[in-house]
């Protein structure tokens, strides 16, 4: 790892010296910010608090072509859009969206079930981390394995000092990608090094919820059946919110688009909040209910993933706490747990 | 304010030991306090929790839809005790509009009106909030009051004061029915409604076609199509919806008939057509019909204005035909209204 210096006014210039990627950066839309591609360096607000939707579109997006096809009198065309994925970059992802990714690398690039379109733009990512300096209120990345200044998953990792971005250069990726662009990189300092380590500090300190993970697992199975599930997504209105911007969320449908003729294939981004999401082709739902669908999520991320993975399906981000219409928060339910009264049933 | 909550907690609270209500729809606190949460109260301990304050943001009339879609477990009884629900004077449009359709009858449903001086914005307030470093931790214990132009957030003993319009909802800006419009009980002293205009439509309706038309390609590239707008809306209560994001062409009730004539309006897919696709097929599904509660524009993840649609289309209502909806419990509808003298052939 290599570690520079840039300054702030100097940063739109290393912006748009990157080139033969789409670069993904923080924009601003309305109140919220947003992924998209630069079009102009002065578009990126690095100063963001977090995205409303993470970045995981970039590399999983939510309208995926798959393939376009063609009938043809002899025969059909196939053009599968594989061999059409360009290059990409992340520029500014916290640090949860970061580790995130390394998440969906969990199901997306699983042993022999490797998803090709999912491995070939993570392969042609490059991911720009920027540490934050001062968390949302419902933020609880340092409870999950995460944190504020984590470099896990970056290939360059970025700390706004004061009068500059403090540049670590940690894979041969980032190397890469700032190739062009080292006349614009000062070295760093000493100074710049502990600088880092007291906003790091400064940052942890601000943290205002968190929770407590442990043996949690197995009191959930324990009461799998309680009323409690039902009690905390009563206000429930099944939007899927919580999934959809869910930096872990993988869940997707396919489907075929166009006529006879010609058409494409696409992957849509799916969830377990929708009562098709488990409907049987008899009209049997397994899951009827929102009581059962909103477990699904609570145990998804907090039992599942953690039994196959040994790594939370949550990086806490806090976003399902902060968009959900009805305010239904992982943490208090997580945490509710511990405070149902039924024993093992 | 806590008079108001002691209020509402006595009546649910009664409703409910007395047997009146199989169940009381409102709002308790949510996890932090500029933030309510919708419930439904089964027990009288349960309607203890209720609160009345101006983080109460969601319209409970929405709520009420989720008793027609329930299947009864095999030998339940149907429960015929009407159904209690806390509403404001938006919400009690809500109410009224579903009594107008027969979506229910004026006695299924027993109303505890409130009238109303605004509720907060929540992202808002809390941008607020942090801009003036205000003891985060303070929240779990925040208690919201409104007092003529100012929000007041009480904590720890100490008041901080915000302005109205800087932390209310848009809606309520422009609020001309603060007093419910039908109730069974009522709590609060009449609420000056806001004067009959449009201001925050000026900017778009400036706007040339062109120019929405760019307007409104950018706020739909956003758009997730989660159909939390739709999923929140009092007005939407179909069992299947015409945009449905699934494929499969059916649920738990549909006939084969249904089945075969099923049309999918838009696809799965969020692109810029199925977005635009969706978001006019609901515009169309809600002429003359949305109440304004505003709701899908709360709920909207990404931020999309909705509203501006909303208000137009009911600001265009009313000046072309002069109709409002959700007013009383009277059957109105203004798209399927049929009279035999029409001089047009055909209706909707
Ligand atoms: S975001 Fe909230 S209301 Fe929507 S599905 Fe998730 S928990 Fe339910
Ligand atoms: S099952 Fe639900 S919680 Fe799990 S990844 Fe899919 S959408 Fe997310
Ligand atoms: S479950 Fe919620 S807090 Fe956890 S990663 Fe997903 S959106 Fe973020
Ligand atoms: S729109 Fe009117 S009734 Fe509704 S919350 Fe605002 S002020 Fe209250
Ligand atoms: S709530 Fe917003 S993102 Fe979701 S479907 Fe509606 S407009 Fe789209």
């Amino acid at each position: 790892m290599t570690t520079y210096k840039i300054s702030k006014d100097k940063m739109n210039e290393l912006l748009t010296s990157i080139k033969g990627y789409d670069v993904y950066v923080p924009t601003e839309m309305g109140d919220k910010f947003q992924f998209r591609v630069m079009k102009d360096a002065g578009d990126a607000k690095l100063g963001y608090s977090q995205s409303a939707k993470p970045p995981k579109d970039v590399i999983f997006p939510q309208n995926e072509v798959l393939m376009n096809y063609k009938i043809q009198p002899n025969g059909f065309d196939v053009e599968n859009s594989l061999d059409h994925i360009g290059k990409f970059v992340i520029f500014g992802i916290r640090n949860c969206d970061a580790r995130a990714l390394k998440y969906l690398d969990t199901q997306m690039l699983n042993g022999k079930y490797v998803d090709p379109y999912y491995a070939k733009r993570r392969e042609n990512t490059t991911v720009v981390g920027l540490a934050c300096n001062s968390p949302l209120y419902n933020c609880f990345c340092r409870s999950v394995g995460a944190g504020p200044h984590h470099k896990e998953g970056h290939d360059v990792h970025l700390t706004e000092l004061d009068d500059g971005y403090l540049v670590e250069v940690i894979t041969d990726k980032g190397k890469e990608l700032l190739a062009n662009s080292m006349s614009l990189l000062a070295g760093s300092s000493d100074a710049d090094t502990s600088k880092q380590a007291e906003l790091k500090q400064a940052c942890e300190a601000k943290f205002v919820r968190k929770i407590d993970v442990k043996g949690n697992d197995k009191r959930m199975l324990d009461i799998f059946e309680s009323d409690y599930w039902r009690d905390v997504s009563d206000g429930c209105i099944g939007c899927g919110i919580c999934t959809l911007l869910c930096p872990t969320c993988f869940c997707f449908d396919i489907q075929d688009i166009g006529s006879r003729k010609e058409g494409q294939r696409v992957r849509v981004w799916d969830s377990c909040q929708y009562p098709e999401y488990t409907m049987h082709a008899s009209s049997h739902n397994p899951r009827p209910g929102k009581k059962e669908r909103q477990r699904q999520r609570f145990f998804h991320k907090y039992v599942y993933s953690y039994k196959n993975n040994q790594m939370l399906g949550c990086v806490g981000c806090g976003r399902c706490i902060n968009q959900c219409p009805t305010q239904i928060d992982i943490i208090d339910v997580i945490e509710g747990v511990k405070n149902v009264k039924e024993g093992s049933e | 304010m806590s008079a108001k909550n002691d209020q509402l907690r006595k009546i649910a609270r009664t409703l409910l030991a007395e047997g009146k209500v199989k169940y009381f729809l409102g709002n308790v606190r949510g996890a932090d306090g500029f933030s309510s949460k919708p419930t439904t109260a089964r027990t009288p301990e349960e309607a203890n929790e209720f609160v009345w304050d101006p983080s109460c943001v969601n319209n409970m009339a929405s709520y009420l839809h989720e008793d027609k879609k329930r299947v009864l477990k095999r030998g339940e009884e149907p429960d015929t005790r009407p159904i209690g629900i806390f509403v404001k004077g938006c919400d009690s449009r809500s109410v009224a509009l579903n009594i107008q359709e027969h979506i229910f009858e004026r006695e299924q449903i027993y109303i505890v009106g409130a009238t109303c001086e605004g509720v907060v914005d929540v992202p808002k307030l809390k941008k607020a909030w942090m801009k003036r470093g205000l003891p985060v931790a303070a929240t779990n214990t925040l208690q919201l009051s409104i007092n003529g132009d100012e929000v007041i957030a009480s904590f720890d003993g100490k008041q901080e004061k915000f302005a109205k319009d800087d932390v209310i909802m848009q809606r309520c800006k422009v609020c001309r029915y603060p007093n419910p419009v039908i109730y069974d009980e009522l709590i609060g002293e009449q609420v000056e409604p806001k004067p009959d205009a449009y201001p925050d439509l000026e900017e778009m309706e400036a706007m040339s076609p062109a120019e929405r038309w760019a307007f409104w390609t950018e706020q739909f590239s956003t758009c997730v199509r989660c159909l939390a707008c739709r999923n929140v809306c009092p007005a939407c209560y179909c069992r299947e919806c015409s945009v449905q994001r699934s494929n499969p062409a059916f649920g738990p009730r549909t006939t084969p008939t249904e089945k075969m004539a099923k049309a999918q309006f838009s696809n799965k897919t969020p692109t810029m057509e199925d977005n635009f696709n969706f978001h006019m097929s609901r515009m169309y599904h809600m002429t003359g019909r949305c109440t304004n509660c505003g709701e899908c524009n709360r709920v909207c993840p990404v931020g999309i204005p909705l509203r501006l649609l909303t208000r137009k289309m009911d600001k265009d209502v009313r000046e072309t035909y002069d109709h409002e909806s959700g007013l009383d419990t009277e059957p109105k509808n203004l798209l399927a209204e049929y009279d035999d003298d029409d001089p047009e052939g055909g209706f909707l």
